[in-house]
C-alpha cells in the first residue's frame, strides 16, 4: 500500500489562529529550525572524527539511522525536547 | 546570536508569528550552545546556505520523522513539495520502512509504470523495454506501433503538469526516459538548479530573503505547455484558437510583436538588397553561360543551378512571398519561454500564482510550393558549393543518429548541423532543441542537444531506447497508415514521410 506522509510543524506545535498569508513562511522557518536542531541533536550523538567526515546533512542521518541504537526512539525525544523547550519559551 | 525580545501579552503570543519564531530560535540557539567547537564547525559545513538546498534539508529532516514514526499528516496526493506539507512518499509495511534520500523520493511519481514501462528509479526491477534488434550501430526504421511506455495524456498533465495541444495531423507524445533525462521533466519535478534567469529575476526584483526564493521559484505550482503548431514556422497566424485561450496573453503578444518585428525587418531587407543582389545575380549568370559553353556544366545543371539563383533573385524584384519571410525567421521552427512568475485565475475564481514553461514546435506544412524548395534556395547552394546535387537524400530512419550529425563552432546560434547539410530542420532536433533550453542558452543548446543524441545512440547500442523519448504521429492520409515519428521529420521534404524519435 503507498501511501504520503509528511509532517506539519504547526500542527506538531499547536500553532492555531495563524493569519493565512503567515502560514507558509511560519510553517518553512519553524521547520527550519526543527530539521538545525535534529540535526544538532543528530550530531551530538557521533563521534567527533567520524563527524567531520560528513559532506552533508544527508550522510549524517544516513549514518545516524544505521549505526545509533534505536535512533528513531531518539528522534522522538528529541522533537518532544523542541516542543517542551518552545512551549517554555512561549510562555515564559 | 544575539537578540532582543520584547515582552508581549499572552494573547498575542497565539497571534504573532515572530513570536512562535522567536520562541524556536531560542530551543536552536540553546542547543547550539551545547555543542563543542567542532561540531559547530561541522553543522556550519553542513547546514546549507542557499533556498533550495534549505527546502531539501527541510524534506529531508522530514523524512527522517516520518521514518521515525513522527509524521503527523498524510495526503491523497501531492506532486510538488509544497508549504506547509514536508514529507516523502512511503511504502508502508509491517517493518520499518528503508531509508530514502528525501529530495529524490520527494519528487518521485507516485504512479506504477506500465506493463512494459522502464522504471523511472535508478535501479529497473523490470526488464526495459527492447528496441528493436539492436545492432553495434542505430538500426535505421521507422517505428510500425508506438513504444509500451509513453506517459498517459492524464499522467502528463496530473502528474507532470504537461499539457500537449496537438494539431489535427499531428500528435506529439512523450516516453518515459523523459522522467529521469529531460531538463524540462527535472524542473517539473523540482530536481533543477538555480539558473542565471533566477537570479536576473531575483535581482530586478530585489528578492535576498531565502524565503522569497524558496517561495517563488520551488513553491509555486509548475507547468509546461507544448503547442504543436500548425505551419511550416511558429508564427502566430497558425496558432488555433485553442492555443491562444491557453497562453498568457503577454506571451502571445510578445510572439506577436517579435515576429511583426522581424518581418518588418525583413522585408526591408529584400528592397535595400535588390540592387547588389541583381548585380550578383548577372555575375553568376554570365559565369555559368561560359561554363555551359565550355563543357564545364552540362545543361541540365546549368537549368537547376539557374533555377535556384531564379528563386534567389525573384523575391527581391518581385517582392517577397509569405514563405520567403518565413525562411528567413528566427526562432522559425520552435519557441522556447522561459518560465516565469505568472499570476493565474484558479476555476474557483482565487488568485494564485504558478511558474509556466512555454514550448513550440512547427509542425505543419505550407501550402505553398515554394516552401517545398527550401532546400534548393540559392542560401543554402551558396553555401554548399557543390549545389543541389550536394543535398544529401534523407536516410530513413527513427532513431536520430549522431553519425547524420556534426558541430559547427563557427555558427554562435545553432552549430548543429546535419552533416552534409547546413540545418538540421527536423521535429526530433527541434523539440530536444527547445527543451534544453531550459538548462541553457546559445550556443550551448545545439551542443547539448548533440550530446542528448549521442548519449540515446550510445543506450540504444546497449539494448534501451529510453533515451528517444519523444513520439510524434502523423496521420495517415488516402488511406495510409498512421505514422510514428520517433523524434525527426525532415520537414522540407515529401511531407508524407517523416522520421521518427
Amino acid at each position: 500500500m503507498k501511501q504520503l506522509k509528511g509532517f506539519d510543524p504547526l500542527l506538531f506545535l499547536e500553532i492555531k489562529n495563524v493569519d493565512p498569508k503567515d502560514r507558509n513562511k511560519l510553517s518553512f522557518e519553524l521547520m527550519s529550525q526543527i530539521s538545525e536542531f535534529l540535526a544538532i541533536k543528530t550530531l551530538q550523538l557521533i563521534p567527533g572524527e567520524k563527524a567531520e567526515e560528513f559532506n552533508s546533512l544527508e550522510e549524517l542521518f544516513k549514518y545516524a539511522q544505521e549505526n545509533i541504537l534505536n535512533f528513531d526512539l531518539k528522534v522522538k525525544q528529541f522533537l518532544d525536547e523542541f516542543k517542551k523547550e518552545y512551549q517554555k519559551n512561549l510562555n515564559g | 546570536m544575539a537578540e532582543t525580545i520584547s515582552p508581549v501579552r499572552p494573547e498575542q503570543l497565539r497571534q504573532s508569528p515572530d513570536t512562535h519564531l522567536r520562541a524556536g530560535l531560542r530551543v536552536t540557539e540553546r542547543a547550539r550552545s551545547q555543542t563543542t567547537e567542532k561540531q559547530t564547525g561541522v553543522l556550519d559545513r553542513l547546514l546549507p546556505k542557499s533556498a533550495k538546498l534549505k527546502l531539501a534539508q527541510l524534506a529531508l529532516a522530514a523524512t527522517v520523522l516520518v521514518n521515525a514514526g513522527c509524521g503527523n499528516i498524510s495526503a491523497p496526493e501531492i506532486r510538488v513539495p509544497q508549504l506547509p506539507f514536508f514529507g516523502t512518499e512511503q511504502t508502508v509495511e509491517p517493518t520499518k520502512a528503508p531509508y530514502t534520500p528525501t529530495v529524490e523520493a520527494t519528487a518521485t511519481p507516485t504512479a506504477q509504470p506500465t506493463k512494459t514501462a522502464e522504471p523511472p528509479t535508478a535501479t529497473p526491477t523490470k526488464e526495459p523495454t527492447k528496441p528493436p534488434t539492436p545492432t553495434a550501430t542505430p538500426e535505421k526504421k521507422i517505428p510500425t506501433e508506438l513504444p509500451k511506455d509513453i506517459i498517459s495524456k492524464e499522467d502528463l498533465e496530473n502528474k507532470y503538469g504537461v499539457k500537449i495541444f496537438n494539431t489535427p495531423d499531428v500528435e506529439m507524445m512523450i516516453r518515459e526516459g523523459a522522467i529521469e533525462n529531460d531538463p524540462i521533466f527535472q524542473w517539473l519535478q523540482f530536481k533543477d538548479e538555480p539558473t542565471r534567469k533566477h537570479r536576473e529575476y531575483l535581482k530586478e526584483s530585489n528578492t535576498t530573503d531565502d524565503y522569497d526564493v524558496a517561495q517563488i521559484f520551488w513553491q509555486n505550482p509548475r507547468h509546461l505547455n507544448v503547442f504543436l503548431v500548425n505551419g511550416p514556422v511558429v508564427h502566430p497566424k497558425f496558432f488555433s484558437e485553442e492555443m491562444k485561450a491557453a497562453m498568457d496573453p503577454g506571451l502571445l503578444s510578445g510572439i506577436q510583436n517579435d515576429i511583426t518585428r522581424q518581418e518588418m525587418k525583413i522585408r526591408q531587407d529584400f528592397v535595400t538588397g535588390q540592387p547588389q543582389m541583381k548585380k550578383g545575380y548577372e555575375m553568376i549568370m554570365t559565369r555559368l553561360e561560359e561554363e555551359k559553353k565550355s563543357g564545364k556544366i552540362s545543361e541540365e545543371e546549368f537549368n537547376a543551378t539557374k533555377e535556384a539563383y531564379d528563386d534567389m533573385l525573384r523575391p527581391y524584384i518581385e517582392g517577397p512571398t509569405d514563405q520567403d519571410v518565413y525562411k528567413r525567421l528566427t526562432h522559425a521552427s520552435g519557441l522556447f519561454s522561459y518560465p516565469l512568475p505568472e499570476r493565474v485565475t484558479k476555476p474557483d475564481g482565487q488568485k494564485a500564482q504558478e511558474l509556466k514553461a512555454n514550448v513550440f514546435i512547427a509542425v505543419g506544412e505550407s501550402n505553398e510550393p515554394a516552401y517545398k524548395e527550401r532546400r534548393l534556395s540559392a542560401t543554402r547552394i551558396m553555401l554548399e558549393p557543390n549545389g543541389p546535387s550536394s543535398i544529401p537524400i534523407r536516410s530513413q530512419h527513427s532513431y536520430l543518429d549522431p553519425e547524420d550529425f556534426r558541430i559547427d563552432n563557427g555558427d554562435q546560434v545553432y552549430p548543429l548541423k546535419s552533416k552534409n547539410y547546413n540545418k538540421t530542420g527536423s521535429i526530433g532536433t527541434t523539440a530536444r532543441h527547445e527543451f534544453f533550453h531550459m538548462i541553457s542558452g546559445h550556443p550551448d543548446t545545439d551542443k547539448l542537444v548533440f550530446e542528448s543524441i549521442q548519449k540515446a545512440a550510445e543506450a540504444f547500442k546497449n539494448g534501451s531506447d529510453k533515451l528517444y523519448y519523444f513520439v510524434f504521429k502523423k496521420k495517415g492520409k488516402d488511406g495510409k497508415p498512421d505514422e510514428i515519428l520517433v523524434t525527426q521529420k525532415e520537414k522540407s521534404e515529401d511531407s508524407s514521410s517523416p522520421i521518427a524519435a
